[in-house]
């Protein structure tokens, strides 16, 4: 295999990066962008890869490659520390913890997290109180839980 | 093949120990230790192939990579997994607010909750508390005289999702 020919699942990623921002600039949803990037970045890895050996060392390099991306996207969307890190760089003097708890805390975290969870449907509120809705995130929540006991040994960071 | 054989099987390797490694104490700062053993059997099992790759091959007949660009391939491969596992392993370290709304919300039954009762999780002792004490463990912030200010890794990161933001056109986020 060349140098230029293992480089192809970075190929994807380019394809990918520059799809998903034109799409995101164009005004579309998040999510809708990142699904958008991917397919654009596999096309040319499947391609060129062709019905080779190599197809599924291509895709699964290709699907890595997109699933970093895709937490590197959500971290800056949803990513508490990212979010703590550019209120402190908009104070260059620094701030107390008092301070940064007025400008981002507990109440702002939990208003965003409901109002994206009712928005895509994956809560349900009805006569004041919340509901499992669709059940992606419930069940993403239940694979992480597991992975957690196997491989921290507890649930939660609390314990 | 050779490729993914190696790439893949260096990864599962590289996991199997460290979930090993985790069974028997915890390091304190986990992602810097698990970089540290994933990244040490990319460069073992690197070496291994250079000084016997052949030896390999005739006596257990697995194919091995040969030329520069096998190599450059078995480490993209390997590459992508581990962060894809680093990226993965984050979210368990820490607990997700969403994920926690979601199991609360189930864990309610059919009466579902109020509310009012996701106080007793949600508070900034939880919340945002342990974030700002990562932001000291990871060297990302230090404090001087009560205020926590930015090191220039804190910063770099800071400038990296400020103009990544500012490129897909979003606001602040979090």
């Amino acid at each position: 295999m060349s140098i230029i020919s293992a480089l192809l699942p970075v190929l994807g990623l380019l394809v990918n990066v520059s799809v998903q921002i034109v799409v995101s600039r164009a005004g579309g949803s998040l999510l809708r962008s990142v699904f958008a990037g991917f397919a654009a970045g596999l096309a040319p890895v499947v391609y060129f890869s062709g019905l080779t050996a190599r197809l599924p060392a291509d895709i699964l390099c290709y699907g890595a490659l997109g699933y970093c991306y895709f937490h590197f996207i959500n971290l800056g969307e949803t990513a508490r520390r990212i979010r703590l890190v550019r209120e402190l760089y908009t104070s260059p003097e620094g701030l107390s913890e008092t301070e940064i708890l007025r400008r981002y805390n507990s109440r702002d975290i939990l208003t965003a997290r409901m109002a994206r969870l009712l928005g895509n449907g994956q809560l349900i509120l009805r006569d004041g109180r919340y509901f499992t809705g669709k059940p992606a995130v419930l069940l993403m929540a239940k694979t992480i839980t597991s992975l957690k006991l196997l491989i921290i040994g507890k649930k939660s960071e609390f314990e | 093949m050779a490729t993914l054989f190696w790439g893949a099987g260096a990864f599962l390797a590289s996991f199997f120990v460290h979930l090993a490694v985790w069974r028997v104490k915890l390091p304190q700062r986990q992602t810097r230790a698990l970089l540290l053993i994933m990244f040490s059997f990319l460069g073992a099992v690197m070496i291994l192939l250079q000084l016997c790759g052949g030896a390999i091959a005739m006596r257990c007949g697995v194919p091995i990579p040969v030329t520069p660009g096998d190599y450059l391939h078995l480490a993209l491969i390997n590459i992508s997994l581990i962060l894809s596992y680093m990226i993965t392993y984050s979210a368990l370290e820490a607990d997700s607010p969403s994920l926690v709304i979601a199991m609360t919300v189930a864990d309610a039954g059919p009466g579902g909750i109020a509310e009012a009762d996701f106080n007793a999780f949600v508070n900034d002792d939880k919340l945002v508390k342990p974030r700002i004490n990562d932001l000291l463990l990871d060297k990302m912030a230090y404090t001087a005289g009560g205020r926590y200010r930015l090191t220039s890794k804190g910063l770099m990161f800071a400038r990296l999702f400020i103009f990544y933001r500012a490129l897909l056109g979003r606001g602040k986020g979090g």
